[in-house]
């Protein structure tokens, strides 16, 4: 006993020795501080692209903080980079004012340490990193944007506070079309906007407290990706609100991927590693995999998910299931009013309803077994591939209202303008041309079949250690009641014990209850399986690159 | 004994690869061979002091692409990785024999005045 005792403390002291994330501090911007350089009213000076200034650099330059940069129709081949606070810079017409990185250029946009910026009413394409980027600041604004096959994000913010995406679309970018990371409390809103032909429709990583209301992600590998990593700073992500959105189609096509986004393809909203979120009012269908689905996320931590709210969707055409909960997760996960057709494990709105008692479930890994064959064909180049340029290009997008003419406005104070009020949200309709035609999937145990190794060895992941404890479990009940050594009153103590102590009756009772199996019999049952286990395991994480 | 070591040995070898993190770290860092690496979005560290001959090894630990380019030209990851994009586990390691103050910063997340993902590598004569 005292053995097992020093031997947890040193598992614990192990683990909280090697887990940490990378130090440093977030910018106070994305950690609450609301103070800003930006000055929240135009200073009445327009500078013109290209009339006065040759390009949108050159203008930046020499804008003051709270000038406006008006840009004319036209391609500009240029990265422009903005240090000025509170510049509001516009395009004339969002279609034809485009920035083309020609796949050479990183980003088109990036805002470095520059509260207050506003980027309207224009293109960003082909650019090898962003389409738009903020980084490190208190107060920004997209409005009316179109990102187009940039290599890493569509729109994007990063390290920054008090924001807001609108009326923008992206699409073609590996990792996400819309992005928000590293902020706590973000203090954002992404609405009335479309996501496609991404990785992700919408990507968060360690941001908490931001609403995602009011848009279309459709065509990605998966539509809505809330998650936790240890690569960015203030994790986990918390607070999350995905209300009013109209989310189909996610997983089919054939969508320029990073790894991560390969592995976790086929589901509507994935809530990886969060706590806190609340998914409601959204229309979620055709799916391989689920409509929503929370689980845990694995980096150099273990995230679990833990009290998050799904309710009162309406989830339709998923292989898997229209919920899906799959552990170990924390506490307070809970599911109702969806009215889903099937949920793995099933009947979750039953067992982890959000009134009364939730039944334990937080162990449940069947969802997610068929992962782990993702991850092997993933590490086996069995993945698509799928170069970002190469997406369908959008029809014009719709112009800001006003155009050259609006209200010049930095970007301050952003959210309190921007939070939407959750009352006023209706479940979007099925959009005309559209049906419901995902069935549900062939699966054994939640075990999918979407892909021939993801089958596989997700059964083998997940269903072997069931044999193998199903058949520790028949062979010494099946021995004690021929065993004539034993009396009845031992017989029945080691049939309950391995009855009603789950792994540890049975192992205890072939070490400790004098078992008539040979020893190496015996050893090969209990430890030869897992052994066995533990190599394909250990081949497919060394071959899907894990370790 | 031997066994129970083996089973030892297997579970801390199990629990150490699981965990597998990035190891915490101040801002600056001094010595003759460094290893810095390049997060999302922003640089391990952003001070580092090298003597004359040293090198840095500049490792890309996010999920995004990164390099670190020098202000004033003078040197870049491209220049060893032969691409300005390193993806997690890319390795470039440079070596320098130019004393010197040089700024250096992320193409993709920083820029030539410090903004963003930037830091600044000292390299010291007779350090």
């Amino acid at each position: 006993m005292k053995r097992l005792a020093l031997f947890a403390a040193a598992a614990a002291l192990l683990l909280a020795a090697c887990a940490g994330p990378p130090a440093g501090d977030a910018s106070p911007a994305a950690t609450g501080d609301t103070s800003t350089d930006a000055p929240s009213e135009w200073t009445g000076v327009t500078r013109n692209v290209p009339s006065e200034y040759p390009t949108i650099q050159s203008a930046v330059d020499a804008a003051n903080p709270g000038d406006l940069i008006l840009i004319d129709r036209g391609v500009y081949k240029e990265t422009v980079s903005v240090t000025t606070p509170g510049l509001v810079i516009r395009g004339v017409d969002r279609n034809e004012v485009v920035i083309d990185g020609e796949f050479e250029r990183p980003n088109g946009f990036e805002v470095l340490f520059a509260d207050g910026v506003a980027v309207e009413n224009l293109t960003s394409v082909n650019h090898t990193i962003n389409g738009f980027f903020w980084t490190g600041v208190r107060g920004y604004r997209g409005s009316y944007l179109t990102a187009v096959n940039n290599g890493d994000y569509g729109i994007y913010a990063f390290d920054s506070g008090d924001g807001l995406f609108e009326h923008s679309y992206g699409s073609g970018s590996p990792d996400a079309s819309f992005y928000i990371g590293q902020c706590n409390p973000c203090d954002a809103v992404i609405s009335e906007s479309i996501g496609e032909y991404s990785g992700l429709g919408y990507s968060g990583t360690n941001a908490s407290h931001l609403y995602l209301v009011n848009n279309v992600f459709r065509f990605n590998g998966t539509g809505v990706a809330p998650n936790t990593l240890d690569s960015e700073l203030i994790p986990p992500t918390r607070d999350v609100v995905v209300a009013g959105n109209l989310i189909y189609d996610n997983g089919y096509q054939d969508f320029p991927h990073k790894d991560s986004q390969w592995l976790t393809q086929g589901f509507g909203v994935l809530l990886v590693g969060v706590d806190g979120a609340t998914v409601t009012m959204n229309r979620i269908f055709n799916h391989p995999n689920g409509a929503i689905a929370v689980a845990p996320n694995v980096d150099a931590n273990f995230w679990m998910s833990s009290d998050n709210e799904v309710v009162d969707n309406v989830v339709e055409g998923s292989g898997l299931g229209d919920l899906a909960l799959a552990g170990p997760s924390l506490p307070g996960n809970c599911f109702e009013g969806n009215d889903p057709a099937h949920t793995m494990p099933p009947m979750l709105e039953t067992s982890q309803g959000c009134g009364g008692l939730r039944w334990p479930a937080l162990f449940e890994v069947g969802s997610f077994a068929s992962l782990f064959g993702r991850v092997v064909e993933n590490g086996l180049d069995l993945d698509t591939d799928v170069f970002y340029g190469d997406m369908p290009l959008p029809g014009p997008q719709p112009q800001m209202p006003q155009g050259a003419d609006a209200p010049v406005i930095p970007a301050v104070n952003v959210f309190a303008g921007a939070q939407p009020n959750l009352g006023s949200i209706e479940t979007p309709r099925m959009p005309a041309g559209e049906e419901v035609t995902q069935q549900k999937g062939i699966n054994i145990m939640g075990v999918t079949f979407a892909s021939t190794l993801g089958g596989i060895l997700g059964l083998y992941a997940y269903v072997l250690p069931m044999v193998l404890y199903a058949s520790w479990v028949v062979i010494a009940v099946w021995e004690i009641v021929k065993r004539d050594d034993l009396g009845r009153g031992a017989g029945l103590g080691w049939m309950a014990a391995i009855l009603v102590i789950p792994f540890l009756g049975v192992i205890a009772y072939y070490i400790f209850g004098r078992s008539q199996v040979p020893v190496a019999y015996r050893w090969m049952l209990l430890a030869g399986g897992i052994g066995a286990y533990l190599v394909i395991l250990a081949i497919g994480m060394i071959v899907g690159g894990v370790v | 004994m031997k066994s129970r070591a083996l089973v030892a040995a297997v579970i801390g070898g199990v629990l150490l690869g699981a965990c597998g993190g990035s190891s915490g770290s101040d801002e600056s860092v001094e010595g003759e061979s460094v290893t810095v690496e390049m997060y999302d979005n922003r640089f391990q560290y952003t001070e580092i002091r090298i003597p004359l001959g040293g090198t840095v090894d500049w490792l890309g630990s996010g999920r995004n692409p990164h390099n670190s380019v020098a202000a004033d030209g003078s040197w870049s990851t491209e220049d060893v990785f032969e691409s300005l994009e390193q993806l997690e586990g890319d390795s470039a390691v440079l070596r320098y024999d130019d004393a010197g103050e040089y700024v250096f910063f992320c193409t993709f997340h920083g820029n030539a005045q410090g903004d963003g993902m930037a830091g600044v590598l000292i390299v010291e004569e007779g350090g």
